[in-house]
């Protein structure tokens, strides 16, 4: 989008402020940009225009009737009146209509909180309905649409924005209007299940009023309770621009955040699912110790204290290897890079554990899946942490040639193509160092797991499959006894005697881009909510592959 | 001796001539904080002072003289001279109608809770002590219901603003204000206590504003 060139600009007068926007845009855009909100409940910025909730309705110098400002392309000296008395009491008027037939049963609706209706009702003061209680047309509540969406007609306003999701984004058609006049209400064809649409989660989020809530987050908490947390979704590569809304430690969704050059406003329902992956049951709380061939509990002192004593073995014998993570952020990565080379002297370095970093590029459906599941891929390329193969570590696993094997993320070798020969290599190996989020069967081979913080739980940054490097935000401290996997790397080279670098991510993030051209100089205040991508990334990315 | 009279005083003691006033006995001397912390006079007395005008005598026969007064007007109670305390549990007080006691969850006429889980008193609590988890309701009119609403009555504050912020009615206070309880497991109140505990038949009502008396209310 910022590729394209620039189209000319174009001045108009939003109540007698100065608007200077590129030619194409609506007023209703053009008024943000002079921070004044237009209210609406069908424009989005990611779908077309459709000027049928009528709620943006402005006045425009020289036009007879007031015009809807969302389907009102800006033309050079143009004056707008949004706070014009006409405009105004016809947005009452046309908000009074709204809630006609409306439920109003905020207490009970899940969008209470972020709800545009209630926001304007309450704006507007509309306290008293002029609409005798017995004559409130009423529709069918509670529909249940498949596994993710649960429709309530009666809350509709009809602003048909999922309508024009699934026909424009997700190309289901699986939402549509039915009947007419009072009686319109949306609906799936005999108020069937939704399935096969794999984005069918954005309608719940896009949905201005509660007509459409999503059942995976229905009822569990009230959205005003939720701490948010700006994040990047780690379930692809695609790096889809995520909030993570969470409380006291509990994740209860992700919702996408807007962002042009990467999702738009959408995220797919796999990517909105994963939060579960990253939570328990199954979640490590603490560190485990083999004990006379017994992987159990212990604390993080006897942990170190093992980890050390076992690299100390493989250091001696002169075969390390170290796995790298794609699911790390750069930041750790790069902790783990000086940590291989300083503290461990290792002999193999790699991060391709299973090989999902020939996907990276590969879409896994038209919209915004890739095929690569891990968020970092791109990073581990770029900080050249490919310096041996996963072939060649397991080679000298079953040669006995690696005394101690350190991995980052012990999960990732589950999805290694030959599970059988990884658990084989595996277990030659003297010494299985790993950091793991979650357990699983696989990892009693490890003589020393330590507990992993999730990228949920610290700050970093990933860079997606274009080259584009977005910051993700702590929603809330490691649970459990968990560490991020920088800091556990950290007390370790102090123990060997290496030097790694240390600090917050900002500053290894600076340091880091500083060393590093490939990240091109960026800054990390430079990466702001959306990300950046370095100049150079582009090519550098399609280089390295 | 340290604790003597300053030299000053003695030179106005002799200037004046005349025996000097019972303040002006009482007055600090050196060898004492002349205000103790709570505010009163702990200076040691002059020695010249009698026994029975030192203020602790003075104070001890002022104090018995309440005790004394109280002790007789209790052994000869009349309508003037009413006794202050009463003797509970026998006895118990007439509290207002607007008590605001130990909550209840009021029920609609079929028995069902009224509460629809909206989580309104959880918002506004200043304490903190509601925790509600909300379930579907089979009747699709209604949708919403606590699957467990607690109340832990060590952390309430007894303040009534979550039967103010109800839409339903769904929260009332009693008059019932006996929650003493041999473990703090047994003070946070489930569903099963704050709807059904069997003390209501016999409290009186307590806080709610908006309580329209008629069938729909089932206390």
């Amino acid at each position: 989008m910022s590729e394209t060139p620039a189209k000319p600009m174009v001045e108009l007068t939003i109540d007698g402020r100065k608007a200077t926007v590129p030619d194409g845009t609506n007023v209703l855009e053009a008024a943000k940009t002079v921070g004044l909100r237009i209210p609406n409940f069908c424009y989005h910025p990611d779908l077309t225009w459709e000027g049928s909730c009528r709620m943006c309705l402005v006045t425009i110098e020289g036009r007879p009737k007031l015009a809807p400002s969302c389907c009102e392309p800006v033309k050079a000296g143009m004056v707008v009146h949004v706070a014009s008395k006409e405009a105004e009491v016809a947005r009452r008027a046309q908000l009074e209509f709204i809630l006609l037939n409306h439920p109003l049963d905020c207490p009970i609706c899940d969008q209470a909180g972020e709800c545009k209706l209630q926001d304007y009702y309450v704006e507007h003061g509309h306290y008293e309905s002029r609409m005798p209680r017995g004559l409130k047309v009423h529709k069918k509540k509670v529909v249940d649409l498949g596994e993710r969406i649960v429709l309530d007609k009666e809350r509709c306003v009809l602003c048909s924005r999922c309508v024009r999701f699934c026909r424009e984004v997700s190309g289901s058609h699986a939402l549509q209007f039915f009947t007419r006049g009072v009686t319109t209400e949306i609906g799936t064809e005999n108020d069937g299940p939704i399935t096969g649409d794999d984005y069918i989660g954005n309608v719940v989020d896009i949905c201005p009023v509660g007509a459409l809530t999503a059942k995976d987050f229905r009822f569990r908490q009230r959205v005003w309770f939720l701490k948010s947390a700006e994040s990047v979704c780690g379930h692809c590569s695609t790096g889809c621009n995520i909030r993570v809304d969470s409380k006291d430690g509990v994740v209860y969704r992700f919702v996408p955040r807007r962002n042009p050059e990467v999702n738009k406003s959408w995220v797919c329902d796999p990517g909105r699912d994963s939060y579960k992956l990253l939570q328990g049951p199954g979640r490590l709380l603490g560190p485990r110790l083999r004990r006379a061939g017994v992987l159990g509990p212990a604390s993080w002192e006897e942990a170190l204290d093992a980890a050390q004593a076992a690299i100390a073995h493989g250091k001696g014998a002169g075969q390390i290897a170290a796995l790298a993570s794609a699911d790390a952020s750069n930041e750790a990565l790069y902790v783990f890079r000086a940590f291989a080379k300083d503290a461990l002297g290792a002999q193999h370095l790699d991060y391709r554990v299973d090989g999902s970093h020939e996907r990276t590029q590969v879409m896994a459906d038209k919209i915004l899946r890739h095929a690569d599941p891990h968020a970092n891929n791109t990073g581990c390329a770029w900080l050249g942490l490919g310096k041996s193969s996963m072939n060649a570590v397991l080679e000298a696993c079953e040669k006995d040639q690696v005394k101690t094997l350190y991995v980052m993320r012990a999960e990732n070798l589950k999805h290694h193509p030959d599970p059988d020969r990884v658990k084989r290599a595996l277990s030659r190996v003297e010494h299985v160092i790993a950091h793991a989020t979650h357990d699983f069967p696989e990892l009693s081979l490890a003589s020393v797991v330590f507990p992993d913080a999730t990228y949920l739980e610290q700050d970093g940054t990933f860079v997606n499959y274009q080259g584009r490097v977005q910051r993700f935000r702590r929603a809330y401290p490691p649970i459990g006894e968990a560490w991020p996997a920088a800091a556990v790397f950290l007390q370790l080279a102090r123990r060997l005697g290496g030097s790694v670098p240390s600090g917050s991510a900002e500053k290894l993030f600076d340091e880091m881009s500083a060393t590093e051209a490939v990240f091109g100089g960026l800054r990390w205040k430079d990466l702001g909510l959306m990300g950046a991508a370095p100049r150079a990334a582009q090519t550098v990315a399609a280089g390295e592959r | 001796m340290s604790g003597r009279v300053t030299e000053k005083e003695q030179e106005t003691e002799a200037g004046q001539g005349s025996s000097p006033t019972v303040q002006e006995r009482y007055r600090i001397v050196e060898g004492g904080p002349a205000v103790a912390p709570h505010g009163t006079h702990t200076g040691r007395v002059p020695d010249e002072v009698p026994d029975w005008e030192r203020p602790s005598v003075i104070a001890t026969v002022k104090g018995l003289v309440v005790t004394t007064t109280n002790f007789v007007k209790n052994l000869f109670p009349s309508h003037r001279w009413q006794k202050p305390t009463i003797s509970y549990p026998e006895e118990r007080r007439a509290y207002s109608p607007r008590f605001r006691g130990i909550h209840q969850l009021t029920k609609r006429p079929d028995g069902s809770l009224k509460c629809v889980a909206c989580f309104m008193c959880a918002t506004i609590c200043p304490a903190e002590c509601i925790v509600i988890e909300a379930g579907e309701f089979p009747d699709k009119r209604v949708e919403k219901y606590p699957v467990r609403f607690d109340i832990d009555m060590l952390r309430c504050v007894m303040c009534g603003l979550c039967v103010d912020a109800c839409p339903e009615e769904a929260i009332i206070m009693t008059g019932d204000y006996e929650m003493a309880a041999f473990s703090r497991a047994e003070t946070v109140y489930p569903i099963s206590l704050l709807a059904d505990r069997p003390q209501l038949a016999s409290t009186p009502p307590g806080y709610r504003p908006r309580y329209q008396p008629g069938p729909d209310l089932v206390r």
